[in-house]
């Protein structure tokens, strides 16, 4: 009698050891991934990294630092017009030759990194799986390979490299379902220091370009109702309402989908053209797909596979029926 | 002609020809004046675009580099030296102070980037060959003037076509930058909600 429950005891200490010791490892590559961002807002850096996509490459560099605890960041592209990225504290400044420099009220810059990996990875772990790979030789350091698969398919992963001393990026790859390399980012070299370089301390004084405040949000009863009728799982509405495209002035309506790693949006244009036809344009991991339908343009701009851009471009549709009950009331 | 001869030179300057360039092109390149300067004046916009303008706008680079080099080929390699912490200081602070001269060059290169789109077209080919080549050997204006027009004539449609493939860039571009756009400002509409859960950054893209 004893005995057994002896047994059963240990049966049980040995399953509920066996349950905690995989958990802990589940955790393993969360924790990396959340060292990684820690390591991007903590320290002060200057890292050197090429982005490779679509035969493209595109060296950039990426400093950090903190001066009389203000945290600055700047984010420059080596190639071609001049293209740079500044962060203080909360304010990211964007500084193109295209078009005049502005500033926006944000978190993280909009840059070659994925945001989690600055922010919070626990964001993504809803739609995504992180599991440990091996650890290999990267940008002249040991790394650990983390995988980060979608839930669903229909979407791009990701492979990361962790450097395992310091706890950077090292590498990190858009991969298709078919493990493709679809974009990649290899840093060359990271340069850890104690105070900010003369260059963050100039940043630092010097004034950042004004702020552009947000555009006001219209009434969204006010539109045309849009439906998505399929979209891979796991993404929610971030955005909706209705703008100009910078370039062509055409008036859009507008929605953006987010499931914690990527964005996508869609469009919809009247345009005059009735003959019906789709186009694909593909630039690395980022996909377009645009197709007319009895004088709609309907576009779907976002990184992910090209069919997962055309399949939920060809279910969009508007909503028939559009209850107007709060025009009546004001009327009236 | 001329124009197509621009654009072909504005594209490969930029080192974004589809075609290499071809030993005709170079042979028209070098005895076309005109093309000459329309290839300098291209250069001197590149370096305003990049902002590596001289303190002192020198024109005719071409005829003072000949000087240079006649007197003292080494004068360039000083030059160079100088030229080097120039470009380290060139961060973020110039840039700053030098904002007002973005607008400028913003028209510039979209003037610059329609030439290529218009030349980088599949449509290319369209257009006959035979008249390009010829140009340059023949030497003569004439020939090409009057090719010119018939040329056109038989390929109004696929100009029509040209067009509309242009059109259709540039649609695809307004949308690409929009997408851009459209995920800088995302976040700051996305920490509103945040606030209630966590400080969980809402997921954004990766570029």
């Amino acid at each position: 009698m004893t005995r057994t429950l002896f047994r059963s005891v240990v049966g049980g200490l040995l399953i509920l050891l066996t349950i905690s010791h995989a958990k802990g490892a589940d955790k393993a590559p969360e924790l990396l991934l959340q060292r990684m961002s820690d390591a991007f807002r903590q320290e002060s850096y200057v890292i050197s990294m090429v982005q490779n996509f679509g035969g493209r490459i595109e060296p950039l560099r990426l400093e950090h630092g903190f001066v009389d605890g203000h945290e600055i960041s700047h984010l420059s592209y080596l190639n071609g017009p001049l293209r740079d990225i500044v962060r203080k504290d909360g304010t990211v400044s964007y500084l193109e030759s295209e078009r005049p420099a502005y500033s926006l009220k944000a978190r993280q810059m909009d840059g070659p990194i994925p945001k989690p990996f600055l922010g919070d990875i626990s964001a993504i772990s809803e739609n995504y799986r992180f599991v440990m790979g091996g650890k290999s030789r990267t940008a002249g350091r040991i790394a650990q390979l983390v995988r980060i698969t979608p839930t669903e398919p229909d979407r791009y992963g990701l492979l990361v490299w962790s450097d395992v001393e310091t706890g950077f990026l090292l590498r990190a790859d858009v991969i298709s379902r078919e493990g493709d390399i679809v974009e990649q980012l290899q840093v060359v070299s990271i340069r850890l220091m104690d105070e900010p370089s003369e260059h963050l301390q100039s940043i630092a004084a010097s004034q950042l370009p004004q702020t552009v405040p947000q555009p006001e949000r219209r009434d969204t009863e006010d539109l045309v109702e849009w439906n998505v009728g399929w979209m891979p799982a796991g993404f929610e509405l971030v955005n909706q309402d209705q703008h100009r495209l910078a370039l062509t002035n055409d008036v859009v309506d507008y929605m953006m989908f987010s499931d914690g790693l990527i964005k996508f949006s869609v469009y919809i244009n009247k345009v005059e053209s009735q003959e019906e036809r789709g186009s694909l344009v593909t630039r690395g991991a980022l996909s377009l797909f645009s197709l007319i339908n009895s004088g709609v343009e309907i576009t779907v701009v976002g990184r992910m596979p090209p069919e997962t851009a055309q399949r939920i471009a060809e279910t969009v549709y508007p909503v028939v029926e559009k209850p107007r009950n709060k025009g009546l009331p004001n009327a009236g | 002609m001329a124009a197509d001869n621009q654009q072909r030179l504005s594209a490969w300057m930029d080192n974004q020809a589809d075609e290499t360039i071809s030993d005709e092109m170079i042979d028209a390149l070098l005895e076309d004046e005109a093309l000459q300067s329309t290839y300098s004046r291209y250069q001197l916009i590149g370096d305003a675009i990049r902002g590596e303008m001289p303190p002192v706008v020198d024109i005719d680079l071409t005829s003072r580099i000949a000087d240079a080099l006649e007197q003292e080929p080494t004068v360039l390699a000083p030059a160079q030296t100088e030229s080097k912490p120039a470009a380290e200081s060139g961060k973020v602070v110039s840039l700053l102070k030098q904002l007002g001269q973005y607008a400028i060059a913003a028209t510039v290169a979209a003037v610059a980037v329609l030439g290529v789109q218009q030349y980088n077209q599949p449509g290319e080919s369209e257009i006959p060959t035979p008249v390009l080549t010829t140009t340059p050997l023949t030497g003569v204006a004439a020939p090409v003037s009057l090719a010119a027009p018939t040329a056109e004539q038989v390929n109004d449609e696929a100009v029509a076509q040209q067009q509309r493939i242009m059109e259709q860039r540039k649609r695809i571009n307004a949308y690409l930058q929009d997408h851009e756009q459209q995920r800088r400002l995302q976040p700051v509409e996305a920490e509103q909600p945040a606030v209630e859960e966590s400080d969980t950054l809402e997921g954004t893209e990766e570029r």
